[in-house]
């Protein structure tokens, strides 16, 4: 119990750094009034707005209304659209998870079989295809992948609509590529427990007990060692959230990356706020979760603390 | 230790991986001296040569040439030098601060631990390309904002693991000791703990190189890395990118050197973290 209070507070006072320094990154990162006013604007209309937008007060007070506004739940209004920016993250999101799923579905599909050939077969050449394949998928750029696909798939042979989340093929190609970058490290990491779990002691002891081998690779090896792949997919799942941008830029995916990238570059400071803060809330309190978690299944972590 | 062989990927020492390394710190720290032409030089009328081995190719400009005419093989090199400073430059910031960082925390304990560590866990939380994109905004577009996203990106990670290390170092019995003896902090950390973190720091820096380079390339293709006309790979992927059809060798090439420069770093990477035997 105290340890839960303890990693709580921790979480909270996390909350804060990460809240001040978004706050100061995005205002040093350049002055939003250019990019509102029209060309040509008097100085006084330049300043009306500055004055509108309240970017006219000492750091520390906006920083006090911003976060005042935050607890309230209110992330103010969008400088470009104009529309409250939760409402349209949430438009935004749905897109970012739909690919963040289907990538994960994608990878663990094509993980599973694959990592368990490679480790039943270890040191083979299927073993070495294997191997050498999934550290091309780590090493291949994904925007160049993309491209790759768009230009072939989408503009060549007309297969895939070029980019966009307006067919409902659309989303084939994003999800491919990054189910495809996933699994790289997803089959290593399947086919290393699966090699140590086929070696291990309860597998042999059902081998002795005379348990047909696919039983034993299937009940015993395959789901000890399935267990950490699907750790990394939650590992994964959050830094997909995150981490959508290149690949929403690559197909113009109308997702919180391509919303990120815009908003940054945009200068549209309550966006860009309201996204990152979202996004690092949603990490601290994962791995605040997954601490207690653990910590509640190994007491041992309590008292290393 | 006859698991741990069976586990991991490579045992021979890496040649191949050695040797473009080789080449590409040569063309990296040398690339000027040897480079057939001024990659920044236009020429309109030599625009989308394709390379040497394709119909229309010649072995004037071996790997063909991008839409503004400009020779692809003397960018290529050129690229090679941004991603290399780029990548050193990152790794070396992001691994001082976090292991120094690491090292305090550890030491230290107590207070201190948990500042630096509430600093790390907010560094963590970012979603770090979007902090780089931020970062090359608001000190503008360029090799120096690049590398210090990057290193932002990095150092939390040395300072997550070289505490614990420290910590359970700290502890120890020699410690005590050499405190007894009447040795100050400074020469407990400078004597006794650095020379023990030293391998897990070499080993997770050589692992991070490709990571680096990776990185250097997504924020080049989003042109937050070096202003054009100088070239980065990433950079020159996201300009073939329109002709991709037209000319695939435009991006294809670019691509390529990443691949090879990222996986021998990688394999590198492995081979010294199996010979260092590190535990991460």
């Amino acid at each position: 119990m105290k340890y839960i209070v303890k990693k709580l507070l921790q979480a909270v006072i996390t909350i804060f750094i990460v809240s001040v320094i978004i706050f100061l990154a995005v205002r040093a990162s350049g002055d939003p009034v250019n990019n509102l006013i029209p060309d040509g604007a008097t100085k006084q209309q330049k300043e009306l707005i500055t004055e509108q937008l309240g970017l006219d007060k000492p750091l520390i007070v906006q920083y006090g209304i911003f976060i005042t506004d935050v607890l309230t739940g209110d992330f103010g209004n969008s400088y470009t659209s104009k529309r409250p920016v939760l409402e349209v993250i949430f438009e935004k999101l749905p897109y970012t998870l739909e690919l963040a799923v289907v990538a994960i579905l994608i990878a663990v599909v094509l993980t599973i079989p694959i990592g368990s050939l490679a480790a039943l077969k270890r040191n083979t050449w299927i073993d070495r295809l294997v191997i050498g394949l999934s550290s091309l998928e780590e090493a291949v750029p994904i925007f160049f992948a993309g491209i790759f696909v768009i230009q072939i798939f989408g503009v060549k042979l007309k297969i895939l609509p070029v980019s966009g989340a307006d067919s409902p093929l659309g989303i084939i190609g994003p999800s491919v590529l990054l189910g495809l970058a996933i699994s790289g490290s997803m089959t290593m990491l399947l086919r290393n427990n699966m090699i140590q779990a086929l070696e291990s002691e309860y597998v042999k002891f059902a081998r002795l007990r005379g348990i047909a081998e696919y039983k034993v690779v299937l009940k015993h090896a395959l789901r000890n060692s399935f267990s950490s792949v699907l750790s990394f997919s939650a590992f994964v799942f959050a830094n997909l959230i995150a981490g959508s941008v290149v690949i929403e830029s690559v197909f113009n995916w109308p997702g919180i990356g391509m919303l990120s990238y815009n908003s940054v570059i945009g200068r549209d400071f309550p966006m860009v706020q309201a996204v990152v803060l979202i996004l690092a809330v949603f990490m601290i309190v994962l791995s605040t979760v997954i601490d207690i978690i653990l910590a509640f299944l190994d007491p041992r972590i309590r008292k290393a603390e | 230790m006859k698991k741990q062989r069976v586990l991991n990927r490579k045992t021979r020492k890496p040649y191949i991986s050695v040797t473009l390394i080789g080449i590409l710190i040569i063309t990296g720290i040398f690339g000027p001296l040897f480079s057939p032409y001024d990659p920044a030089a236009n020429s309109l009328t030599e625009k989308f040569l394709p390379p040497f081995f394709q119909e229309g190719g010649s072995f004037k400009h071996i790997l063909g040439t991008d839409q503004l005419g400009r020779d692809i093989l003397s960018r290529l090199i050129q690229g090679s030098r941004v991603s290399l400073i780029v990548a050193a430059a990152a790794i070396l910031i992001g691994c001082i601060v976090g292991t120094g960082l690491g090292v305090l925390a550890g030491y230290y304990g107590k207070g201190t631990s948990a500042v630096i560590m509430r600093l790390t866990d907010a560094t963590l939380a970012f979603p770090s390309l979007l902090l780089a994109l931020l970062l090359s905004l608001s000190i503008g577009t360029g090799l120096v904002s690049a590398i210090i996203a990057i290193a932002f990106g990095m150092w939390a990670k040395y300072t997550r693991t070289i505490r614990s290390d420290v910590t359970v170092i700290a502890g120890m019995n020699y410690i005590e000791q050499a405190r007894i003896m009447g040795a100050g902090s400074g020469r407990i950390i400078r004597k006794h703990i650095l020379p023990n973190i030293k391998n897990q720091v070499i080993v997770m820096a050589t692992m991070d190189i490709s990571m680096a380079i990776m990185a250097e390339s997504s924020l080049s293709f989003l042109g937050l890395s070096v202003v054009p006309p100088t070239a980065s790979w990433g950079q020159m992927i996201a300009d073939g990118n329109a002709y991709f059809l037209r000319a695939w060798w435009v991006s294809t090439f670019p691509t390529i050197a990443t691949v090879l420069a990222v996986i021998a770093f990688r394999s590198f990477g492995e081979w010294v973290k199996e010979r260092k035997g590190a535990s991460r």
